[in-house]
């Protein structure tokens, strides 16, 4: 297999999608005509796109994002999976990937952050830097836009994906410790900062009735540009497993059936 | 039969034969007609059973085009008093003929008026390319010539329907004189297959009877087959009335009894269970009416179609003899009718009662044959006395058939009657041991002269009442052989019914044990008919290699194959390992429109799920896919 390509590979009950290469235009084409081919001709009602790629440009990333909403459309399941690493508009495709079906191994790195140029060389005023500004803005407020309506939509509405956050993040209170000996390989094990963070999100969005508390916290985790935790892309429903992992489930809410409105007082951060 | 491509020699023999010709079957082909037309009409008369016009030769002189052509073959009508005249592959159009008409029509004035016209065909069929030439000559040549029809059976096949209403309306047809076909127009309701806007079923709602077409599910033994398919069209073609409100009739032929629960419950439901006739429960279904043209010898042929070991045992070492048998049969048939017509009585009852053999419990005329054949078997004596209780019954009925000597020439040595016996054999062994069985006598009367007297069902009856026949066969021989001739009956039937407007359907399953190849009531002859007629096809089977199996071996059954899988516009292929079934798919499906292997290569229809299929649509839609059963109606 080429290590900088995109590669189709069929199986009897499910094709793949191998993408070994950075994500731009003429990957996003390639892409689609992998796409085309597995659904339109070889008739999979499922299919997974393995990603291990750093990212790309934004415009191969919308192509995708189209062409996988149209299928979707039809009725046809895109799974996702990271390889080594999804960064960037890599990782935006992880995420994008059918609810419930994002994978990624315990040693994938997985990097979201805003939408970059790279202006190097190019001299600019400060007027075009506020165009540049508000432009790069609009494009991190529909991504991420984007993501919360698929997020939203594949969980079953704001309400169902605030409990899942909620039954997501009491599992990583409870075997917290699980995930990390596993993923770190040591037992030293301290509860993570964030993961209060991410449960006040939670409650805050059933108190609002909505996920805008969430979408600002994914915005200002976005903003710090770093790699991310799996166990925290997974609080934040930005994965749904981790192979070797098998704690951490998929629709952790149907595990916590009486996940309580407000925490206990001993799982209270 | 005889067919001439010369001129001349038509002509001769025409007039070597004292202008008389009583063969069989007379095909008159690519013959300049005018020469041949003159020839006839100078006032010879045909008497054969079949007369054959085919490929007529337009003629040089414009005058006389096809439409003459085709007026000139309708005339030879005139002089045929055999049972089936058939016109066929005439592409004419009917053009100016109202214009041209006195000059047309004075010879026939001329031909009436030498007296003594009568068309007198037992079955007319003509089969032109344009309706409107067609129906219009004929009318017009029965108003000129004032003709008396006399016909028990027209039929007319067009390729151009569309055609048809206007002219039907235009000349006042009826289908009392002219039988068409009826194909499904786009008012005809779609039958209804699962809930509004589930698409459970591979995609549909519903789905008009002409984008259906007739339905082949392919698939093994538990891969869902008739859970998805072919219960599921059996429930629409049940429930489906066309827009005139007039119920469907249906065949079901059910070896597994699947679907006879699913016949009972849907027309339980619906209170229609006064609807369903099963065979066993009725008197035997009549396989030959009473006043069948059929000679014996056609009979004995349209039977050997159901019976595949018939052509099997026919091409192995047994052939030559089986040959002999099949012919001695046909003898017997011929001196049983002739002796019947003479005396009213049966030959076999005599022959029973004059050398006192013994005899069976059957009633029909295979079983006497059966044991009087029996007899005559035991030895040099025995054949001696049933050939002169044989010549005499047919002296005293004045009955003198070439047929007569069937038995005398075997009776001359010991040699001569060990051929007897292997001629015998060959006859009783294959088809008449089961033709005899009293048991099937029961369920299909398969006398070649039946007994008017006795109670029997009349297929044709049932589909004009709109009846759902359900036959369950047994895993037998003989059963198969009934199935088949159920089916070939229905198909008769439905292309020669009354009510052409009403839907008929088949649905068999395990379709495979019951595949004929005759040219009659094959399937490979038949479905595409069917949608001319209003008529769906529903076959199940387990593999395209069990087909080749039941159509036997050689180019024949693969093209037989070929043909009924083209056919079948909606194809359903469920789980299978059968190599030939891949290979039929991966040639029925297209290649990728890339780079990389066949679909069919690529995910084998071995590992399809329960309930999942490849399938095809008739409007060129293929997928693969399953029926959502829960949304099924």
């Amino acid at each position: 297999m080429d290590l900088k390509s995109i590669d189709v590979v069929i199986a009897d009950r499910q094709g793949e999608v191998h993408i070994n290469a950075e994500i731009d235009e003429p990957a996003a084409l390639a892409i689609e005509a992998a796409l085309d081919l597995l659904f339109g001709y070889y008739h999979f009602s499922a299919i997974l796109l393995r990603l291990n790629s750093n990212g790309g440009q934004l415009t191969g990333l919308m192509h995708i994002y189209g062409t996988m909403a149209t299928w979707r459309a039809r009725g046809k399941h895109i799974r996702t999976a990271a390889g080594f690493r999804a960064a960037s508009a890599a990782a935006l495709l992880l995420s994008l990937g059918e609810i419930g079906e994002r994978q990624v191994l315990t040693h994938s790195t997985v990097l979201f952050h805003h939408v970059r140029v790279d202006a190097s060389g190019v001299a600019i005023t400060s007027r075009s830097a506020g165009k540049i500004f508000d432009s790069l803005q609009r494009h991190d407020k529909h991504l991420i836009g984007g993501l919360l309506q698929h997020i939203e939509s594949g969980i079953g509405g704001h309400a169902a994906a605030a409990a899942e956050g909620r039954a997501r993040c009491a599992l990583l209170y409870g075997r917290v410790s699980r995930p990390k000996e596993i993923i770190l390989g040591n037992s030293s094990c301290t509860r993570p900062k964030w993961l209060a963070a991410v449960s006040r999100i939670y409650d805050k969005c059933s108190s609002v009735d909505s996920l805008s508390p969430y979408a600002v916290y994914l915005n200002r985790r976005f903003a710090l540009d770093s790699a991310m935790d799996l166990r925290e892309a997974y609080a934040l429903m930005l994965i749904d497993s981790i192979r070797g992992v098998p704690d951490l489930v998929p629709e952790a809410r149907l595990i916590h059936q009486a996940v309580p409105a407000k925490w206990p007082s001993r799982l209270a951060p | 039969m005889i067919e001439s491509r010369n001129d001349k020699v038509f002509e001769s023999f025409i007039m070597t034969r004292s202008a008389h010709v009583a063969g069989r079957h007379l095909a008159l082909r690519s013959l300049s007609l005018r020469k041949a037309l003159r020839t006839v009409l100078r006032g010879q008369s045909l008497g054969s059973e079949h007369l054959e016009l085919k490929k007529f030769v337009r003629a040089r002189n414009a005058d006389f085009g096809p439409t003459q052509t085709l007026m000139s073959a309708i005339l030879c009508l005139l002089w045929v008093h055999g049972s089936t005249l058939t016109i066929r592959e005439i592409a004419a159009p009917f053009g100016d003929a109202a214009a041209r008409r006195d000059r047309l029509w004075a010879p026939m004035y001329e031909l009436r008026c030498q007296g003594g016209n009568q068309l007198a065909a037992r079955r007319l069929r003509i089969e032109a390319l344009c309706a409107g030439c067609a129906l219009c000559l004929l009318l017009e040549v029965l108003n000129a010539l004032e003709l008396e029809l006399m016909l028990s059976d027209v039929k007319l096949t067009v390729a151009s329907p569309n055609t048809l209403p206007h002219v039907a309306t235009e000349r006042r047809l009826t289908h009392a004189v002219l039988q068409a076909p009826f194909p499904w127009s786009a008012a005809d309701p779609d039958l209804l297959l699962a809930r509004p806007g589930s698409g459970g079923f591979f995609g549909h709602d519903s789905i008009h009877p002409t984008a259906l077409g007739n339905v082949m599910a392919v698939g093994g033994t538990g891969s869902g087959k008739t859970a998805s398919v072919v219960s599921v069209m059996l429930r629409a073609l049940l429930r489906y009335r066309e827009v005139g409100g007039m119920r469907s009739s249906v065949l079901v032929i059910d070896p597994k009894r699947e679907l006879a629960t699913i016949v009972q419950e849907t027309l339980a439901d619906r209170g229609e269970l006064d609807r369903l006739l099963v065979i066993g429960e009725c008197p035997p279904v009549a396989m030959f009416s009473t006043d069948c043209p059929l000679s014996p010898g056609e009979r004995l042929d349209k039977l050997r179609a159901f019976e595949p070991a018939m052509v099997g045992a026919a091409q192995g070492n047994n052939g030559y003899w089986t040959r002999l048998g099949m012919n001695m049969l046909r003898d017997m048939l011929v001196l049983e009718a002739a002796y019947f017509a003479a005396t009213g009585q049966r030959l076999f009852d005599m022959l029973i009662r004059l050398v006192q053999c013994r005899h069976s419990n059957g009633r029909s005329s295979w079983a006497r044959l059966r044991d009087v054949l029996s007899h005559s078997r035991l030895g040099h004596r025995q054949l001696k006395a049933v050939n002169e209780a044989l010549l005499r019954c047919l002296d005293a009925g004045a009955v003198n058939s070439e047929a007569r000597n069937v038995m005398s020439v075997y009776t001359g040595s010991n040699d001569l009657l060990e051929q007897w016996n292997y001629l015998c054999m060959g006859a009783l062994d294959t088809l008449g041991s089961h033709l005899a069985d009293t048991y099937i006598e029961n369920l299909v009367d398969f006398d070649v002269l039946p007994d008017a007297s006795k109670p029997r069902t009349d297929i044709s009856q049932q589909i004009d009442a709109g009846m759902v026949v359900l036959f369950c066969p047994d895993a037998r021989q003989s059963h198969d052989m009934i199935a088949c001739a159920l089916k070939a009956k229905w198909y008769e039937s439905v292309f020669a019914r009354r009510g052409l407007a009403r839907p008929v359907g088949v649905v068999i399953d395990e379709a495979h044990r019951f595949l004929t190849s005759d040219p009659e009531t094959g399937e490979q002859d038949i479905l595409d008919r069917c949608r001319a007629y209003r008529c769906v096809v529903v076959l199940a089977t387990q593999s395209v290699s069990s087909l080749l199996h039941r159509l036997g071996s050689g180019a024949t059954a693969a093209t037989a194959v070929d043909i009924i899988i083209a056919n079948t516009p909606s194809k359903f292929f469920f789980r299978s390992t059968d190599e030939a079934t891949m290979a039929r798919l991966q040639a029925l499906l297209p290649p990728p429109p890339t780079r990389g292997p066949h679909i069919v290569s690529a995910r084998p229809p071995s590992g399809l799920q329960p309930g999942e299929a490849y399938y095809m649509h008739a409007d060129g839609r293929w997928g693969r896919d399953r029926a959502d059963l829960d949304s099924l109606l």
